[in-house]
């Protein structure tokens, strides 16, 4: 392979065609999941009756679901909407509903002597829930809410199924004029690594500082 | 005593359960203002029960509470509580807010003070208390005695009409149970209606004007505090009183 087709191959498809969809995927994806994560996971934290159940069968689908399938079946499904935003509603579906287990699993483990105090004081529902409560969840479940958002990132990959040309879509299809395929798809992964790597690191920063604004600067875990 | 109108909280008839276990068995009581009652007894005799329904905190099956002569409901608890204040054994203090903000949270979002107010008096107090160096510490930068005087503040803060204290001192190292106390009687000497839950025996006997001995779900001797240590009949009390004074 000559230098100007890898050129052609890792600047041109992949890093400025698809890694841009890629990156789409991610945000709109890590959007959607968080909403979905956090305002599900106050449900299910809450134990709000009826509504906690219903999101407790969803968690349990996605769960049980390859990924691949739920997109497959979402693409089938819907009759308008480009692969991309099919992709975007799939991946957050999926994603949101481990945010959700980890945002509910935080919500139980803040102590209930702090909804007591805050009720005694006759602070409002939500003022007590996002001034109290949500930093207290923050501080336990950011390490895994982190290591969610990796899977995400890798996860996105997902959406070559329905044909959104992302990053692993556009390998497969460059296939076709390259010989080989170790470098193709050596170049995606090598993007994917980098990326998640990133994410690790800037997230443990991301860790220290969020827990210094919680609880201080003289606060040891 | 038999004053009607400075009755502050009045519960009538009030039954409490936890599955079948009856907790509070068909009580009732009336706290007067600036009395400051006593609940003791062993342990299951429904005493935090009591404190934490008189807040709404549990859910009472049947009886009524009032409060100032009105009949608290669902519907006017959070105004009701806003008159009360409550000290836990285990302080609750938010533990992601320093003590400036565990203290002027509800008075800024609830009586509407302004920040500046709010901070000036939560300074007065934590003086009073002896930790007016505290303001911008967190919790967990705390000790024990510390965080339950804190505790006191941000319940003083409200501007209560009765303090609520659920075994305040229960969870602290003795040198600590101290300046908890002493933060107590300071709140006595200013005239404040309380309600006390306590196994500090000595204390209690310096502190309040009236002693309840709580067994069984049920208030089994109400007295002035000069007769419940002297003058008791009650041989159950007596043999409470004698063991708990002994140790």
């Amino acid at each position: 392979m000559s230098l100007a087709s890898h050129k052609m191959l890792f600047f041109d498809t992949l890093i400025k065609s698809a890694l841009p969809v890629t990156l789409q995927l991610i945000l709109g994806s890590f959007v959607g999941a968080c909403l979905i994560g956090l305002i599900g996971g106050i449900i299910r934290g809450m134990k709000v009756p009826v509504l906690s159940q219903i999101l407790g069968v969803y968690v349990q689908l996605c769960r049980g679901i390859p990924d691949m399938l739920v997109l497959l079946f979402l693409y089938a499904a819907m009759t308008k909407g480009s692969t991309y935003s099919i992709a975007v509603l799939g991946i957050s579906l999926i994603q949101g509903a481990y945010i959700m287990e980890i945002i509910k699993g935080g919500i139980l483990s803040v102590d209930k002597g702090q909804w007591e105090a805050a009720k005694t004081l006759s602070l409002p529902f939500l003022t007590t829930l996002f001034r109290i409560v949500i930093p207290q969840v923050m501080l336990v479940a950011l390490p895994a809410l982190i290591g969610q958002l990796v899977l995400l990132i890798k996860g996105t990959s997902v959406a070559s199924t329905i044909g959104c040309l992302e990053l692993t879509k556009r390998a497969v299809i460059a296939m076709s004029g390259y010989s080989n395929a170790l470098i193709v798809y050596g170049y995606v992964l090598v993007i994917f690594f980098i990326m998640c790597h990133a994410l690790t690191v800037v997230g443990k920063k991301l860790e220290k500082y969020v827990v210094e604004r919680i609880m201080g600067d003289k606060y040891e875990r | 005593m038999s004053d009607n109108n400075n009755i502050v909280l009045s519960l009538k008839n009030v039954t409490k359960k936890f599955g079948d276990l009856t907790v509070l068995d068909n009580m009732s009581l009336d706290i007067h203002e600036h009395e400051i009652v006593v609940l003791c007894g062993p342990s299951g005799g429904g005493k935090s029960t009591l404190l934490r329904s008189i807040n709404g905190l549990e859910k009472i099956n049947s009886g009524e509470i009032y409060y100032r002569g009105e009949l608290v409901t669902n519907k006017n608890i959070k105004s009701v509580r806003s008159h009360i204040g409550m000290v836990f054994q285990s302080f609750n203090l938010f533990d992601n807010l320093t003590v400036r903000d565990n203290l002027t949270i509800a008075p800024i979002k609830i009586l509407k003070k302004t920040k500046a107010e709010a901070v000036e008096k939560a300074q007065s107090y934590l003086d009073t208390f002896g930790i007016g160096d505290k303001m911008d510490h967190y919790p967990h930068q705390l000790s024990g005695g510390q965080k339950q005087r804190v505790a006191i503040v941000r319940s003083m803060m409200m501007e209560p009409d009765v303090m609520l204290f659920d075994e305040p001192t229960s969870a602290l190292d003795p040198e600590m149970i101290k300046e908890v106390l002493d933060a107590i009687r300071r709140l006595a000497e200013m005239g404040m209606t309380m309600v006390i839950v306590t196994h500090e025996i000595g204390f209690a006997r310096e502190v309040s004007s009236r002693m309840l001995f709580l067994e069984n779900a049920k208030i089994r001797v109400d007295a002035s505090t000069e007769d419940f240590f002297t003058n008791t009949e009650d041989e159950r009390l007596k043999q409470f009183l004698s063991v708990i004074l002994k140790h």
